[in-house]
């Protein structure tokens, strides 16, 4: 991306002043929602509410026009009324503001006078030098800045490697907060509208050079430019993993993106031979994102890349363990059997202990343990094997969740290899643990074939880099 | 003349003379253009001039009606397999104009296509299609029921690279089929894999080309041969 191009998308994460045209003083309305969140997630620049009716909203100073205001503005957020937007557009030009989102619906979605209008003021913007995002859209979220979306919802408080695009502001604020609960943080978040002026591939190559930003994930209904999706998304997915949820699959669902953002959603084995020829992950729901961005944000950037496909599996009971190898398989992962000196060690170490692979812990076996966690003893067995490249720990048991919890950090503070955590919910103690190591970006899952996935897919970004490279030297 | 232009020309040939449905032998030499192997055929005119191309071009052959107003060749019962000798080719000529006539009078009907029948490959379809956001894309699957009941198929944007056709093939649930299961013999992967990146590289030459359905195509255990090629110019 040109460097001009990047300080123009800049101004939508780092505004040093925000205008808010349609500011209210009224709570329950959005105008008073976006003042507020503005202050209350921390945003440090200045804030200039726009309302030719009030003198004053949430102790700001109102202006009844953004001429009125004695300073540059960086950002506007128009929540007016699709009928009033000429006119406010051209006091925005004039004023030469570089950035606005346009939060109200009104426009493309709702038919043929709505693609008009929306157009005019996309011409308006590109002619007076200003970048659109919206309209219908929840805008902006940046935690590292404090600029805050126009939901009603909680703010994710930490600043983390994830960025999010959204064709739906719902689904991906959902997708947010759903993700916080599960650990995973945020750099920046997307809420990309009708996509009237900046474009989701837009965002997408922004992203690319983002130093904030280790992982991208998409929420979408579908691409306007398909061959400029793959030009953007090749070098992207070199050096970031990307991850598409495409909704809009069935002929229901994309009945519903029709009427939604008026976008061409085309046939999804299309999409998924595109999404391939791009190092793209396709996603099977917001559970699966979730998933996969835990084992990218703390295996990958975390721990390290894993060195090749093969799991050492060590369960508590024995059932859980079986389906995670069997779900490795079914991903391309390996499950081999241990090096010999393995075999030996865990003979030596712990008699009567299994020494295949899936290995499960079995109490006759433990009590020759004299106090020392099972967990820890096999994994450091298992760490020096050259025949495995990464460990799964599968269902740690509710008896003494602590013991677990503190076997798992030792494993994180000593082993080398990559390791995953399957841990189900088993009650508050469990949950109070698994929330310690959530906090220590233990990457935690909460069944073995959601967990041997998620490493599937670590496994298939490796390998799909490794083709975009060959490709690229080509 | 180059392969740009032999190709060019074979379209415009079509163009001036107002189809948008290559016909059978025009397709197979665009192919051929581009390097894909494609059967060597004759075009016959008479029922004695089908036998003597038939010995030519070896037995046993298939023979086809050349029109374009046919299209669906097989329901106008306008396609002969498997003839084993000179009289049985005379007769199937005779039977495919008797038949091309009765399915449209007013057809015009520039022959009778002969080809050596290829036996002993495993049967594979490439297509093309023009999607509404991805523009050219390459389709790859089994033959038959693979595709139709199973829809066993890949898709790639155009261009498809070396890498893209490789993973093309390999995607598919039909993939050890091509590999050699139950002693059968492994196929040509490299040979159909160049066919992907050759008929993706004569899409995205000649813009016009909307759609092509080659099928089948037989991979063998040395490289890979197309037997029946349709294709299509937007309008």
């Amino acid at each position: 991306m040109e460097p001009k191009e990047r300080e123009a998308l800049d101004k939508f994460f780092y505004p040093q002043s925000v205008a808010i045209i349609g500011a209210s003083a009224e709570p329950k309305k959005t105008g008073y929602v976006w003042v507020k969140n503005f202050v209350e997630y921390g945003y440090k620049g200045k804030i200039y509410p726009i309302n030719p009716k009030e003198d004053e909203i949430l102790g700001f100073k109102a202006y009844k026009s953004v001429l009125d205001v004695p300073d540059e503005i960086d950002l506007v957020i128009f929540i007016v009324p699709a009928a009033a937007m000429v006119k406010i557009m051209e006091e925005c030009i004039k004023k030469n503001i570089p950035a606005g989102i346009i939060h109200s619906a009104g426009y493309a979605e709702t038919g043929k006078e709505g693609v008009l209008l929306q157009q005019k003021l996309v011409d308006m913007a590109r002619q007076g030098g200003m970048k659109l995002i919206g309209p219908n859209c929840v805008g902006i979220l940046c935690p590292e800045s404090g600029h805050p979306w126009a939901r009603r919802s909680t703010f994710p408080k930490d600043v983390g490697g994830v960025a999010v695009i959204s064709q739906s502001g719902g689904g991906g604020g959902y997708f947010i907060n759903m993700g916080e609960v599960r650990g995973l943080s945020f750099s920046k978040f997307i809420s990309i509208g009708n996509e009237c002026d900046v474009s989701v591939i837009d965002f997408m190559d922004y992203l690319k050079d983002d130093p904030k930003t280790n992982a991208v994930f998409v929420y979408l209904e579908g691409f306007r430019d398909g061959q400029r999706f793959l030009e953007i998304a090749k070098p992207l997915s070199r050096v970031k993993p990307v991850l598409v949820y495409k909704v809009g699959r069935t002929e229901v669902g994309r009945k519903m993106t029709a009427s939604h953002t008026g976008s061409i959603a085309g046939s999804i084995a299309v999409y998924d031979g595109a999404f391939r020829q791009a190092g793209v992950l396709r996603v099977e729901d917001f559970e699966q994102a979730q998933d996969y961005l835990t084992a990218f944000e703390n295996v990958w950037f975390g721990q390290g890349i894993p060195k090749g496909p093969r799991v050492g599996i060590i369960a508590g009971p024995g059932g859980p363990g079986v389906a995670a190898a069997d779900m490795c398989g079914e991903v391309g992962l390996e499950v081999p059997p241990f090096s010999e000196e393995t075999v030996r060690r865990l003979a030596e170490e712990i008699p009567g202990a299994s020494r295949t692979n899936p290995t499960d812990i079995d109490l006759g076996a433990m009590a020759m343990l004299k106090g020392k966690n099972p967990f820890v003893v096999r994994a450091n067995i298992i760490d020096a094997d050259d025949n495995i490249d990464m460990m799964a720990f599968v269902g740690l048991g509710e008896n003494n969740p602590k013991a677990a919890m503190d076997a798992m950090l030792e494993i994180q503070a000593n082993c080398k290899k990559p390791f995953i955590v399957i841990w189900p919910s088993a009650g508050k103690e469990v949950d109070e643990c698994k929330e310690v190591l959530l906090q220590k970006k233990v990457p935690l899952f909460l069944t073995p074939e959601r967990g041997a996935k998620a490493l599937g897919a670590l496994i298939r970004y490796k390998k799909a880099v490794e083709r975009l490279e060959k490709e690229a030297v080509r | 003349m180059n392969t740009h232009e032999q190709a060019k020309e074979i379209l415009s040939r079509a163009r001036k003379a107002k189809r948008n449905v290559l016909l059978e032998p025009e397709a197979k030499a665009l192919l051929a253009s581009y390097g894909c192997a494609v059967t060597k055929e004759k075009v016959a005119v008479s029922a004695e001039e089908a036998a003597a191309f038939a010995s030519e071009l070896g037995f046993p052959v298939v023979a086809k009606i050349v029109s374009p107003q046919i299209i669906h060749k097989t329901d106008a019962k306008c396609v002969k397999v498997n003839l084993e000798n000179p009289e049985k080719v005379k007769g199937a000529f005779k039977e495919i104009m008797a038949n091309a006539k009765a399915y449209d009078a007013n057809a015009r009907i520039e022959g009778v296509l002969l080809y050596h029948m290829v036996s002993g490959g495993e049967e594979v379809i490439i297509g093309l299609a023009t999607d509404p956001t991805f523009g050219k894309v390459i389709m790859f699957g089994l033959g038959g029921i693979w595709v139709e009941v199973m829809k066993d198929v890949s898709f790639r944007v155009v261009p498809v690279s070396r890498e893209d056709a490789r993973d093309m093939v390999e995607e598919i649930k039909g993939y050890p089929l091509l590999t050699g299961i139950r002693g059968k013999s492994a196929k040509d992967i490299d040979a159909l894999c160049d066919m992907l990146v050759q008929v993706s590289k004569l899409a995205e030459a000649n813009s016009e080309i909307a759609e092509m359905d080659l099928n089948p195509i037989f991979v063998m255990e040395k490289g890979a041969i197309i037997v029946d090629a349709r294709i299509i110019l937007s309008e």
